[in-house]
């Protein structure tokens, strides 16, 4: 079977004719991000992807296919004239050979048109017509039917619509579609995986020897320098404060050395416990008490100030804090929690017990009011939501901004369960069905 | 539970082994719920869903042939949220004020509540993307061939939507 891409042509899409020589002029609009397509690399797959997004597809072309046997673009002109094949063929000059040029019949517009009405009069709803989908085959507009109705449909389309309308049995809808999303990324750097060094780099850019940007790598790789207890930005914004369980010179010119731009704007302080420690025992207690669902009075948990921080209900305070203190000593503090805290009712909550903490964590604690940097998990039982909020609970207003990476972090975090309910119901309706023996 | 586990555990099920089924629910359940909820933002919708998914995960599991079992559990998701959201909309007005269909939010925090407020503000597809990447860890390629776009606009769409959220979070939103 001939193997066509049937490109998608959104209904959204805007024409507007292009320049004769658009590469000169073509800049990516600065609100728009096509993202590692930054740079026109001069390839129809640029084009193509800078056309959809854009919707700007000059108005003489009339569709636009992929063939996958000859591995060549297919462009369908509706005035198929040599000056317009020139013009295409200077927008992408390394993909020359990758381009075979036809007539189409229509233009896009008339195209997406036709689209609406079709879809309006046959495949609604309430329809009395049974079709299962269509798609675009050049000119044409591929429509699926049942087996047994693709004759009837045939000649019936034709009647209406001479030569515009393709007919095919359902089983070719997306059939073994083409990949050409996959002909496309073999063309591209893969993309870099989550939590490396060159992730970071694709996102933030290369390293400008900032803390800024060695705040990004450490946080997003989760990979902190042993020595390295907290790191905060202070409220000014400009400063940051970097807690060493060493703090030595020698160990404030390891980080000065990875920093040399920031040199100025770092002030070293003296941490008990490095973060990689913590966040080791707070991996630890995720897996014996969170994950086990076996501590459902356990309500919260996260680093903070140098220590890990377990909220917990008043009545089993006392019991979890000598546990957690002959486990982890001094490095896991426990406080008394509700179960559905906001953020608001957290640092209130919270501000109770720090009239028992020693002063060292005290005055850490009172960093609060700082626009402190840094990673804060909360574990809620009900639904399993995870926190993300700046270290000392700093409520983002308009004075501070979030990073990309804050937001992805808080809605991967911001999850939602469904009720029990759903279970049983749904093994009631298996053993009824009886799909499970 | 990556797509390896996953596989194995729907090997076992196969079989008949009724626990893997309870542990595919149970890993499951909160990215496949979040995301039709994120998709639909009604309750029940979303409940609907994901019964729907598990009931045809357990009688037609995906074939040894796929590879990526995750992703196919949550394209469905995906598709079966926007088809359900579709008839919606052709049928009962859903509104903000219906809180019968709104999801407990008490839990979260402020600025999760913020975040949550601006993704609804998303259109349709925004969600959609957002959701997938996110609650689903699909990757761009993964998502734009679920939903049959160039990954540049996808990738696009998902840069937009995540800025559009920064505004709205930090009130610089046009309509705010």
């Amino acid at each position: 079977m001939k193997k066509l891409l049937f490109v998608f042509i959104g209904f959204f899409s805007i024409t507007v004719s292009a320049p004769i020589n658009v590469l000169a002029t073509q800049e990516i609009d600065p609100g728009i991000r096509l993202e590692g397509m930054e740079t026109d690399d001069g390839t129809m797959w640029w084009q193509y992807a800078y056309w959809d997004t854009t919707g700007g597809f000059p108005e003489y072309i009339g569709y636009i296919e992929f063939n996958e046997e000859v591995a060549k673009f297919e462009v369908g002109l509706t005035e198929n004239t040599p000056e317009n094949q020139q013009a295409i063929l200077e927008m992408v000059p390394n993909s020359q050979v990758d381009i075979i040029f036809t007539k189409a019949t229509y233009s896009r517009e008339n195209q997406k048109a036709f689209r609406v009405h079709f879809s309006e009069k046959y495949m609604g709803e309430d329809s009395a017509y049974n079709l299962r989908g269509m798609n675009w085959d050049k000119d044409a507009l591929a429509v699926f039917a049942e087996a047994d109705q693709v004759a009837e449909y045939k000649s019936y389309f034709e009647n209406a619509y001479p030569g515009r309308v393709v007919v095919h049995p359902e089983e070719q809808f997306n059939q073994d579609p083409v990949d050409w999303i996959g002909h496309y990324l073999a063309k591209l750097p893969p993309e870099p995986a989550y939590g490396t060094e060159e992730y970071i780099i694709h996102h933030f850019g290369e390293d400008d020897g900032t803390i800024d940007w060695r705040y990004q790598l450490w946080s997003n790789t989760e990979n902190y320098p042993d020595n390295l207890g907290f790191i905060q930005i202070n409220a000014n914004q400009v400063t940051w404060e970097i807690g060493l369980v060493e703090n030595t010179i020698a160990a404030q010119q390891e980080i000065l050395k990875l920093v040399p731009n920031s040199v100025d704007n770092i002030v070293f302080m003296d941490a008990d416990y490095s973060l990689n420690a913590l966040t080791e025992v707070q991996e630890n207690i995720i897996q014996n008490y969170l994950q086990a669902n076996e501590h459902p009075q356990i309500y919260a948990l996260g680093i903070m100030n140098n220590r890990v921080i377990v909220t917990v209900a008043e009545e089993v305070a006392e019991e979890y804090a000598t546990q957690f203190n002959e486990k982890y000593g001094e490095m896991v503090q426990t406080e008394i929690g509700l179960p559905n805290q906001t953020l608001e009712e957290t640092v209130l909550i919270e501000a109770d017990p720090i009239s028992h903490l020693n002063t060292s964590w005290r005055t850490l604690f009172l960093l609060g009011g700082m626009a402190a940097v840094g990673i804060f998990l909360i574990w809620q039982r009900n639904h399993s939501v995870a926190n993300k909020q700046t270290t000392t609970g700093q409520i983002i207003d308009e004075n501070y901004t979030l990073s990309d990476t804050e937001i992805e972090g808080i809605i991967k975090h911001s999850i939602y369960e469904p009720s029990d309910d759903v279970y049983q119901s749904l093994l009631k309706m298996l053993k009824n069905k009886n799909s499970i023996s | 539970m990556d797509n390896k586990e996953l596989i194995d555990q729907l090997a076992l099920f196969r079989k008949g082994h009724e626990d893997a089924f309870n542990q595919i629910y149970m890993t499951l359940k909160i990215p496949v719920y979040t995301i039709a909820y994120r998709i639909t933002y009604n309750k029940e919708l979303a409940e609907d869903i994901v019964q729907e998914i598990f009931m045809k995960l357990a009688q037609n599991p995906p074939p040894n042939t796929v590879k990526k079992p995750r992703a196919w559990v949550f394209k469905m998701t995906s598709n079966l949220a926007i088809d359900h959201l579709r008839k919606m909309k052709d049928g009962v007005e859903f509104t903000e004020e219906n809180l019968s269909t709104i999801h407990s939010t008490k839990e979260f925090s402020a600025l999760q509540l913020d975040v949550e407020q601006a993704i609804r503000r998303l259109n349709e597809q925004e969600r959609q993307i957002v959701a997938l990447r996110l609650n689903g860890e699909m990757t761009f390629k993964e998502i734009a061939e679920i939903l049959n776009q160039p990954l540049g606009t996808i990738l696009w769409r998902y840069q937009k939507a995540i800025k559009e959220i920064r505004k709205q979070i930090e009130g610089r939103s046009d309509d705010t």
